[in-house]
Parts: C-alpha cells; sequence; structure tokens
C-alpha cells in the first residue's frame, strides 16, 4: 500500500490512530462531566 | 546569505528577546511560583503545544531527519511507542500529578518527589541525588540544542559554526533570563505552530522535487532498499536489540523534567483530556515527518557529509529565501523552546536545593535573581559543551533522555500509580537510573539504553518491597479512583 512494506503501514496505521483515541476519550470525558480524565486514567480522589 | 533571508530570521529573533522582556516588565515574575510556573494559569492550547515543543527539540529536524536518512523509517518504533506513553502521562500522571503539585506547591519533578517524601529521612537525598542527575542530563541536554541551534545558523545563514553557537546559546539565556516561565511557554507556543508549518511544507517539497510520492518510493528503494521497511535490514539478535533500543528510548518520554513542569503549571486537571488530544496530533506529527524528510534527503543528497543536517540544506535549496527564513526561524524556534525550557527546570531545581537544604532563610527576592544567574551559567556550560561536541545530537539526545526518565519518571508514574512506593525506594531509583545511564553508556554502549531500564526498576522494586513495611517512608497515598 502506498509503495510501502505492509509492517510499516500497520505502524502507520497506529500512529494516526492514537491521537484519535486520544479525541475519542475525551468526548467520554466531555460527556461525563467537567472535562476531567474519567475513562481509560487515573485520578487520585479529591482532597476538596 | 540573501538579505531577505536575514531579515525574517532576524525579526523573529527580536520577536523572541521581546516577549522576554515584555514577562520580565510585568511584576508577577518577582514572584517564584509565577517566574518558573507562570502562576499555574497555563490554557489548553499554549500547554499542548509548547509541551510538545519543550520535548520536540532538536531532534526532530536533526537527529530525527539523521535517522531517516541513515536507518528510514525502522524509526516509527521508537515514534509508535513515544505515543502510547504520551498519552499515558496525559491519562494516568498528570491529573493526579498536578492536584497534588498544587498542594504540595512543588516547582518541578525533583521538588515534588523530595516533597512528597518529604518526612522520609531519603526526602532530601531524593533532592541532592535527583538535582545533581538533572544537572548532568540537562547540561548534555542544552548543549545538544546549541549544536544544533550552530548548526542551523551555520547552514541556513552561513555564520560560522562557533560564532552560531554563541549567538544562539546567549539569545536564549537573554529571554528566558528575563522572562521566566511565561516567557518560555509563549515562545514555545508559538515555535511550536512554526514546527508544525515547516514539518508540512519541506517534505511536500522534497518530494515534488522528486518527482512526486511515486518516483520517492522508487528512489528511496534504489538509494536502499531497507529505507522504507521497519527492520533496517536488520535479523534475529540484532534486530531484537535495534527494537529494545528504541523502546528505552521511548520510555524516557515518561520524566522529561521540562515536559512535566506543563503540567504542574496548566490551569485545571479538567483541561488535561483535551490538551491531550492537541499534544498526540502534534506529537503524531513531528515524530513521523522527519522520518520521511531524511529519506528524501537521502535521494537528494545522496553523499550529504551531515545527515542531521539534511533539512537544513533541503530547506535552503527548495523554499524563497523569505519563506526559508521563516522555517529556519521555526525549526531553531524549536530548538531554543527546548533550551529555555531545560535552563527553567534545572535553574528551579538548584534555587530550591539551596532554599530547603543550604540558606532555608533566603528571601523570595534573591531566590528570583539567584533563578536567573543559574539560567545564564547553564548557557554558558551548554555553549562549552556544543563547542566540545562530544557526540552526534542524536547521541546526545538519547543519554539525557533516556537518563531523566529512568531517574525521575520511572519513580514519578509508581508514586502515583503504586501506593506501596516508599522514600528509600524513589531514592533509590534516583541514584540507580543516574549511575546506570551512566554506566550504560561507557561501560556497553552497544547496548544502550536497554540495561538503564531493567537495573534501575529492580532496585527501586527491591528497596520498596524491603521497606514499604515502615509506614513512615511511604509518600502522600493515592487509591484508584
Amino acid at each position: 500500500m502506498f509503495g510501502l512494506p505492509l509492517g510499516t503501514v500497520v505502524v502507520l496505521a497506529v500512529i494516526i490512530a492514537l491521537p484519535g483515541l486520544a479525541y475519542g476519550l475525551y468526548r467520554v470525558d466531555r460527556s461525563r462531566g467537567d472535562g476531567s480524565v474519567t475513562v481509560l486514567g487515573y485520578r487520585a480522589p479529591s482532597n476538596e | 546569505m540573501s538579505v531577505g533571508f536575514s531579515l525574517t530570521f532576524g525579526v523573529y529573533v527580536v520577536a523572541l528577546l521581546g516577549i522576554g522582556i515584555y514577562f520580565f516588565l510585568r511584576t508577577e515574575t518577582t514572584h517564584l511560583v509565577d517566574y518558573m510556573l507562570a502562576g499555574r494559569d497555563v490554557g489548553t492550547w499554549p500547554i499542548a503545544i509548547s509541551e510538545v515543543a519543550s520535548v520536540a527539540s532538536g531532534w526532530t529536524f536533526f537527529a530525527w531527519v539523521g535517522v531517516g536518512y541513515t536507518t528510514g523509517l525502522s524509526g516509527l518504533w521508537f515514534s509508535v511507542s513515544m505515543l502510547v506513553i504520551v498519552l499515558f502521562l496525559y491519562r494516568f500522571v498528570a491529573p493526579s500529578f498536578r492536584r497534588e503539585s498544587e498542594a504540595l506547591d512543588s516547582q518541578t519533578i525533583v521538588d515534588h518527589l523530595a516533597l512528597v517524601f518529604r518526612e522520609s529521612r531519603f526526602g532530601a537525598w531524593i533532592r541532592w541525588v535527583a538535582t545533581l542527575a538533572i544537572v548532568v542530563f540537562m547540561g548534555s541536554y542544552i548543549s545538544a540544542q546549541i549544536i544544533a541551534v550552530g548548526e542551523a545558523l551555520d547552514t541556513g545563514l552561513g555564520i560560522d559554526y562557533a560564532i552560531a553557537v554563541g549567538v544562539g546559546g546567549v539569545a536564549v539565556a537573554v529571554y528566558t533570563t528575563l522572562g521566566g516561565f511565561n516567557a518560555s511557554v509563549w515562545t514555545d507556543f508559538v515555535q511550536g505552530l512554526l514546527v508544525i508549518l515547516a514539518a508540512i511544507t519541506l517534505p511536500l517539497a522534497a518530494i515534488a522535487e522528486i518527482g512526486g510520492w511515486g518516483a520517492f518510493i522508487a528512489e528511496a528503494r534504489a538509494a536502499d532498499p531497507t529505507l522504507l521497511g521497519m527492520t533496517a535490514g536488520e535479523h534475529g539478535v540484532a534486530l531484537a536489540l535495534s527494537i529494545g533500543s528504541w523502546l528505552a528510548f521511548a520510555l524516557g518520554a515518561l520524566g522529561q523534567p521540562h515536559g512535566l513542569m506543563r503540567f504542574q503549571a496548566i490551569r485545571s486537571e479538567r483541561i488535561l483530556s483535551k490538551a491531550s488530544v492537541i499534544a498526540m496530533g502534534f506529537q503524531a506529527l513531528r515524530l513521523t515527518v522527519p522520518l520521511l524528510i531524511g529519506i528524501a534527503g537521502r535521494v537528494l543528497y545522496a553523499s550529504a557529509g551531515d545527515p542531521e543536517s539534511v533539512a537544513m540544506t533541503m530547506m535552503v535549496d527548495l523554499f524563497p529565501n523569505w519563506f526559508a527564513g521563516l522555517l529556519l526561524a521555526g525549526i531553531t524556534g524549536a530548538i531554543l523552546s527546548t533550551s529555555d525550557s531545560m535552563m527553567i527546570v534545572t535553574s528551579a531545581d538548584l534555587t530550591q536545593l539551596y532554599r530547603t537544604q543550604i540558606a532555608p532563610d533566603t528571601d523570595e527576592d534573591t531566590i528570583v535573581g539567584l533563578g536567573r544567574v543559574i539560567v545564564a551559567i547553564m548557557a554558558g556550560v551548554g555553549i562549552g559543551l556544543a563547542y566540545w561536541r562530544p557526540g552526534t545530537i542524536f547521541d546526545i539526545i538519547e543519554f539525557a533522555f533516556v537518563g531523566l526518565g529512568a531517574t525521575l519518571g520511572l519513580p514519578l508514574a509508581f508514586h502515583v500509580l503504586w501506593d506501596r512506593t516508599t522514600g528509600a525506594g524513589v531514592f533509590a531509583a534516583v541514584l540507580a537510573g543516574l549511575i546506570s545511564a551512566v554506566g550504560n553508556l561507557y561501560l556497553s554502549p552497544d547496548t544502550f539504553p536497554i540495561l538503564v531500564w531493567p537495573i534501575t526498576l529492580a532496585v527501586f522494586l527491591l528497596v520498596c518491597y524491603a521497606t514499604s513495611s515502615s509506614p513512615t517512608t511511604t509518600g502522600r497515598p493515592l487509591s484508584a479512583e
């Protein structure tokens, strides 16, 4: 594909997909409240 | 060197100095938290773009282009690994780190680890050894940036390398000394945007010059059949070592103090998720495109004397003078971005060491003044090392990047995620990371940096398990959500 070896194409596809994953997670976070990390992440409980 | 070329670049340097003077004239920089962390009030776009720009450094358009030129797309092992680690940092480490940092009033990662374990008898030792690690690795890292600035000005403007190193080093020292972290973030932001512009236009122009994508692929295969693959023509143990080296290198992203400082300065942990999207997009671009530029450089300049300078040569040859000047400004700017952030973080750690361990009664004005003096000294050290040139830009960056990741990133990640982390364990990890990075480089250079991580991790876990029964040695516990 595009003249590149299959392995290279797969890795490039993953590299392109990762920012998309970050965006998807952000949309989930935003829909759940104030935008804080709520999924696939970790947040120490607030002391406030 | 044309007038238009020099004029564009000159205007840019003056703008950088203007940013430094602007923030110097604002009274806020007389307070340490404002000088070092911009009052913890930096927004989403500046934090995300500057976080990448601060780490992007000389490697994007020098070291990484050199990798593309010599070994081709096998460098993508590093790219994909680092993207995963960046996402991990934003989502697993940064939220708790940001919150704890404000509660503890920590300025840097070293300051943070020392404050978390301040009740432990190892708290002070963590600060001493971690600050030593900062000086060793940051001094090296700053020199790599100044070498890159020197090469950019040498190739682009035709300024002699020796003079260019001095000019670049002094420029960054002046605006960082004056403006502190605020100047650093905003110059990083502007430079980050210019890097994106360069990363998009330069490969397009280079591939067009070769004759389009099809011709680029054919010419690259003809130059070296292994350039487009993921193995660089290696097999068996050699391939495993190569991939291991890329992964070990990428793990360094866990502990870059100048990048982590952005998390401490961000306005709220609520904007980290959004910032991660911008940072990931920028990282994906800047970790991929320079490899293609390097391969295009291999086609266009088959006998380049210095593969790490190919992007600069290409830029001068392929673009109109005014645009080449703008891109040169952006690329030089990316390098300066890293340098200024490194000087700030080194200054912060040394001033905190002075204030907490040597002279606790020192007033804030004196500390801020001392911080500025240290920035100037670190610039001098970096310029000196740049004249010496102990290795290629890539070699120096790899050493510093992995060293910082192992000594600081590993303990921070474990502290956030593992409640058995102890002060003794963190101290042991910092010491083991420092010694193993230097030892691996000088005693077993063929395996560098693969050995650094298992050694540091093993020492850390052993000491944590041996000492976690004592409640006074454990940092503030953090539980899962």
